[in-house]
């Protein structure tokens, strides 16, 4: 009758599930066997007709049904009275979900169960130990092959071609979710060409391996550059050069028409959650959230270099002159789903989030080939998507540590409830090992297993992005919000704006 | 009436209508009078011409020009036609005009009816009766009382801003204004001072901060309603006096029982499908949606009002829902909406510029309110625009004052102040929040916003007698629901614990649930008020009491006020529609 019936009717049917090939151990015999055969993405990229014949009871594609007959994988479970040693440096949400799960947390090297580290031990530390059976961990080693934005942007390219070759051309754009992209210097000559042909548009130009919103600027003239390039000339070496190597840029076509609400850009941060590359295993939390920019949308050439107006990254507006402390600008995509629905239909509106999903799951298959698969690791991404006014989804970025640290009590409360339905999928109190993959835990669906998951009860797929799930009351109020006071990230040209808001109230933490 | 004039304004005349028409011969030459003069009056209407045109290009088109008659006829009565128009249109007209001279009349009827003549089996079981001059005297000292607080705020604000109730610009600062409101960005935040409250909710959670700048709130409302009983002596109350109710027996509308309700409401009924229910819990949600939004398309296309009403009675997709409720309220005869809508608005702009209120800082300050919630942040420009216009229209004064008798309205200088008519408590903008959803830029917003307002809203937050249910007699319906339902819940709380039931639901019912129940369900239950006209107030009534009724184990073992205001802390969960279904039908 109530929403609580809705929330038992959700997580408590298991949708039964035809393949039993989710687990993680059971993945790299699974590589083995499937050699490099890559799965065929055709049954994601069509996505299926709406047509009666479609098999109701079709859950779960995948290319070897003889893996479920492999027996469970070694499980060395630690002794069941001992609550779960966690390590961490953060002491944001995380934490707190952590010890409300009653783990416990250990100062130890490696005497942890689990580690959730930042990506600076990743790099570091990562390769130099060994882990043990049960342990797991919160990254993927070269994560940054998809997070990373130039490298996203050359797996992407390289996907597209591979694709074109094997499925034609039709197939390939189906991965056109990256707006045109250059990573500088690199192909300078290329941009320059691009550029010519498309006099008066407005690119934008990020730094590959800054988050938060740092370093970004506009570009409207090729001038604007060629400044650029005399001022970093001498320190610009190749994109190969890893995260120390000084400021490579990819410079990505501005996309000019956003779809506005109230006036305002917004962009959709949605968790996405790996648990494992070998079988592709994704899940996407329904709790994405919108945004938004606190200032109105324009694209006169006078506001070209107002971030502002341009950027959503919390970050930089959060030095906005309209922003104000104690109000997130966040927006649950339930709203952005009612809106856009009332604007445009609910056949749009599901297209669009089912190709957000797609758009999800095909940056994730551009990356698999390369990605070093680890049954110890599972990532949590958080995707940043755009929508322009046609409702196509762009891919903007994607982050291996997207931001914890809660601004208001509502933004606490939804991370909390993320945080427990990721490690409820991660599951390291082993509740549910053994048991065939649950399509949904909480806010979490899964969307791809080996091949895409349709669900039991809709003919015609739609996703189950920005469906209602509600957002308990976290154990706890958080007392501070915000971040520790920092220097004010400064980029060349948004500094006339910023020095206006001196009491700059920067993020410290992970995103 | 009003559709005959057009039968004759494209040039054919009377014969083959309707019979009363064709009439005797004589008759007949008043008619063709009455009718030139009815065409003449619709010269003025964009519509009449639209539909003209309309006919002298099918008549071009088709070869046979002498078949005019039957053509132009054809046009009119098509479906969705110029008729269904016209008829909406007096449908909704005359309605109002009903509920005016309803009002005029009981009026009347109480100023020459003496108090005694009430036989005494109306005033045991009270079934719409009607109120002596009494009552009506002590209602009205009541308002007196509060129109003279608000005033007495008005001017201690604009003594203590040093701003002038109403200043004309000059034309220097008209242009400086237009540049800075309308031209898309940054407002000047030097002229307002941002006076958001952090960490505090939309105005209808009920967080009171002294700080804030305001003429009257929902507690000032409540008060004046309960004080109306002050002045009544026990006798004239027909019930056992302030034990058992916290609202003045004269408020009592008519029958308020469950069962009355559901019969009332008898199409809610868990029989019927619904949106809000069945795209929850039916098997095959899609194909139900599918089913709903093609039927909802053909009413659309049929333009039919009764149609559109008897389908919002259950639920909408959302969307359709813009559409809908554009048929369902605009009043105005109009062919082309969006043309009419552009025009009036740029009126309101140009007086906006001109004129520099005080109310429209208040208002400003009052829109801003929506920063602090999780889901309406977004559209706080667009509602700071909505609200502003709605200061301005005089529309809403015609249509407002001729029912509430002039209430709230100051004259200064000969002219209503402010021109809508309307004093704005704190928090009127949440009446505009979720249109926000259904209309993207303001100024379609704001056209639904008033036709809303000027039926509905306004009549949530008055303190007077109408025909129609206002906020006093909501209330009053609430309380004889809980204790019909839950009595020891409302005996438990308002005698254990000395809180009244009332000062929950009031608020409720004042902002019609607006930042108390999520987005979807609000405008879910709006969706059957404005199916069911103004009836369907009761059923925020109804679903306060469902809400308490819903609750009533935490409100049964509460203690104190903290434990009564965690019981409704979390209601953003709630869905209302089944929550109604089951407070309705179950028994």
């Amino acid at each position: 009758m109530l929403s609580r019936t809705d929330r038992e009717r959700g997580s408590s049917t298991p949708l039964s599930i035809s393949s039993g090939s989710g687990s993680a151990g059971s993945s790299q015999s699974k590589r083995e066997k499937d050699g490099d055969s890559r799965q065929i993405p055709d049954k994601l990229l069509n996505r299926p007709s709406p047509s009666p014949s479609t098999p109701i009871s079709t859950t779960v594609r995948t290319s070897t049904p003889t893996i479920s007959l492999l027996p469970p994988p070694a499980v060395s479970t630690p002794p069941a009275a001992q609550p779960i040693r966690f390590r961490t440096g953060s002491r944001n949400t995380v934490y707190d979900v952590m010890r409300d799960r009653g783990w416990k947390e250990t100062d130890g090297d490696m005497d942890w169960d689990f580690f959730w580290a930042d990506v600076h031990w990743v790099h570091e530390t990562f390769d130099h130990v060994y882990l043990q059976e049960h342990q797991r961990i919160n990254h993927f080693r070269n994560h940054y092959e998809l997070t990373r934005k130039d490298l996203l942007v050359k797996n992407v390219k390289r996907m597209i071609k591979t694709i074109e070759k094997e499925y034609g051309k039709a197939e390939a754009l189906k991965f056109d979710f990256l707006s045109p992209s250059y990573v500088l210097p690199g192909e300078h000559a290329l941009f320059t060409e691009e550029f010519k042909r498309n006099p008066g548009s407005v690119w934008i130009m990020k730094p590959v391996g800054k988050a938060q919103g740092k370093g970004i600027f506009l570009i409207n003239r090729i001038s604007q550059i060629a400044g650029w390039r005399k001022d970093v000339r001498g320190n610009v070496r190749g994109e190969k050069d890893g995260e120390d190597g000084p400021e490579a840029y990819i410079v990505q076509r501005y996309i000019e028409n956003p779809c506005l609400i109230g006036g305002k850009k917004f962009d959709i941060r949605i968790y996405v959650l790996v648990t494992s590359y070998y079988p592709l295993t994704v899940y996407i939390h329904r709790n994405g959230f919108c945004r938004f920019s606190n200032t109105q949308f324009s694209m006169q050439a006078k506001d070209i270099s107002n971030m502002y107006i341009h950027a959503t990254n919390v970050a930089i507006q959060k030095h906005s002159p309209n922003y104000l402390s104690g109000r997130g600008c966040k927006w649950l995509l339930r709203n952005l789903k009612l809106y856009l629905t009332t604007q445009y239909g609910a056949k749009a509106v599901d297209e669009l989030f089912t190709e957000m999903e797609a758009s999800v799951v095909r940056s994730l298959m551009s990356v698999q080939k390369v990605m070093i698969n680890d049954k110890h690791c599972f990532e949590l991404y958080g995707y940043d998507i755009l929508i322009d006014q046609n409702l196509k989804p762009w891919v903007l970025e994607v982050n291996a540590s997207p931001s914890l640290t809660a601004e208001t009590q509502f933004d606490y409360d939804l991370k909390h409830a993320m945080l427990q339905d990721c490690f409820d999928v991660v599951d390291l109190e082993r509740r549910h090992t053994g048991k065939p993959t649950r399509t949904r835990v909480g806010g979490f669906d899964l969307v791809y297993n080996d091949g895409p998951v349709r669900h039991e009860r809709t003919s015609n797929y739609a996703s189950y992005l920005g469906c209602y799930q509600p957002i308990p009351r976290a154990p706890r109020t958080k007392k501070r919000f915000g971040n520790a006071p920092g220097p004010l990230p400064l980029t060349p040209t948004c500094g006339k704006n910023a020095s206006g808001s001196g009491n700059g109230l920067a993020s410290g933490g992970p995103r | 009436m009003l559709h005959r004039p057009v039968y004759t304004s494209c040039g054919i005349t009377k014969e083959g209508l309707s019979p009363d028409f064709c009439g005797a011969h004589e008759e007949n030459q008043d008619i063709a009078a009455l009718a030139r003069e009815y065409e003449k009056a619709l010269r003025t209407n964009p519509a009449y011409w639209a539909f003209k045109k309309l006919v002298r290009n099918e008549t071009l088109k088709s070869p046979n020009a002498t078949d005019v008659v039957t053509l132009a006829r054809q046009i009119f009565n098509q479906t969705g036609g110029a008729r269904q128009l016209i008829e909406n249109h007096v449908a909704l007209v005359s309605a109002r005009k009903k509920r005016r001279g309803q009002a005029a009349r009981e009026i009347q009827q109480c100023k020459a009816s003496d108090p005694n003549a009430l036989n005494c089996a109306e005033r045991r079981y009270p079934r719409y009766r009607s109120v002596g001059p009494k009552e009506q005297l002590a209602v009205e000292s009541a308002r007196k009382t509060l129109e003279s607080l608000i005033t007495k705020r008005l001017n201690r604000i604009s003594a203590d801003m040093a701003v002038p109730l109403s200043r004309r610009r000059t034309p220097h600062e008209e242009t400086i204004f237009l540049d800075r409101s309308f031209s898309s960005n940054q407002e000047d935040s030097s002229n307002n001072p941002p006076l958001v409250l952090q960490g505090i909710g939309l105005p209808s959670k009920g967080v009171r901060d002294p700080e804030r700048l305001y003429l009257y709130d929902d507690q000032d409302v409540l008060e004046a309603m309960m004080n109306v009983q002050m002045n009544i002596s026990h006798e004239q109350s027909s019930e056992l006096g302030t034990f058992w109710s916290s609202i003045p027996a004269l408020f009592t509308r008519g029958p308020s029982t469950i069962q009355e309700m559901a019969r009332k409401f008898s199409l809610l009924s868990p029989r019927y499908q619904h949106v809000g229910v069945d795209d929850w819990v039916d098997d095959n949600p899609e194909t139900f949606l599918a089913a709903r939004i093609e039927t909802g398309e053909k009413v659309l296309a049929s333009k039919s009002l009764q149609q559109a009403r008897d389908y919002a009675k259950n639920g909408m997709p959302p969307c359709l829902r813009a559409q809908l409720w554009d048929l369902m309220l605009q009043s105005e005869l109009t062919d082309d909406l969006a043309a009419y809508t552009r025009r009036h608005c740029q009126s309101l702009k140009v007086d906006i510029a001109r004129y520099d209120l005080l109310i429209d800082r208040l208002i400003r300050i009052d829109a801003r309110q929506c920063r602090n919630d999780d889901c309406y942040f977004v559209f706080e420009d667009i509602i700071a625009e909505v609200m502003s216009y709605w200061v301005r229209d005089e529309w809403v004064a015609q249509h407002v004052a001729a029912e509430q008798k002039q209430s709230h309205v100051m004259t200064c200088t000969g002219k209503i102040y402010p021109p809508n008519g309307v004093m704005p408590f704190w928090g009127i903008s949440c009446y505009a929040l979720p249109l926000c959803f259904l209309h993207g830029e303001a100024e379609n917003a704001y056209m639904i916003f008033r036709e809303l307002y000027t039926r509905f809203f306004f009549n949530l937050h008055t303190v007077r007698l109408s025909s129609t249910p206002t906020l006093p007699t909501l209330c009053k319906t609430f309380e004889y629901l809980l204790k019909e339902h839950d009595p020891y819940i409302f005996f438990h709380l308002t005698h254990h614990l000395g809180i009244l039931p009332i000062t929950y639901a009031c608020r409720w019912i004042m902002f019609a649930f607006v930042g108390i129940l999520d987005i979807e369900q609000v405008l879910q239950l709006w969706d059957r008020m404005l199916g069911y006209e103004e009836e369907g107030m009761e059923l925020l009534s109804v679903a306060a009491a469902a809400i308490f009724g819903f609750r009533s184990d935490m409100l049964c073992r509460a203690r104190n006020l903290r434990d009564v205001e965690h019981a409704f802390s979390d209601l953003g969960a709630v869905k209302i529609i089944p929550l109604l279904q089951s407070y309705l039908f179950s028994r």
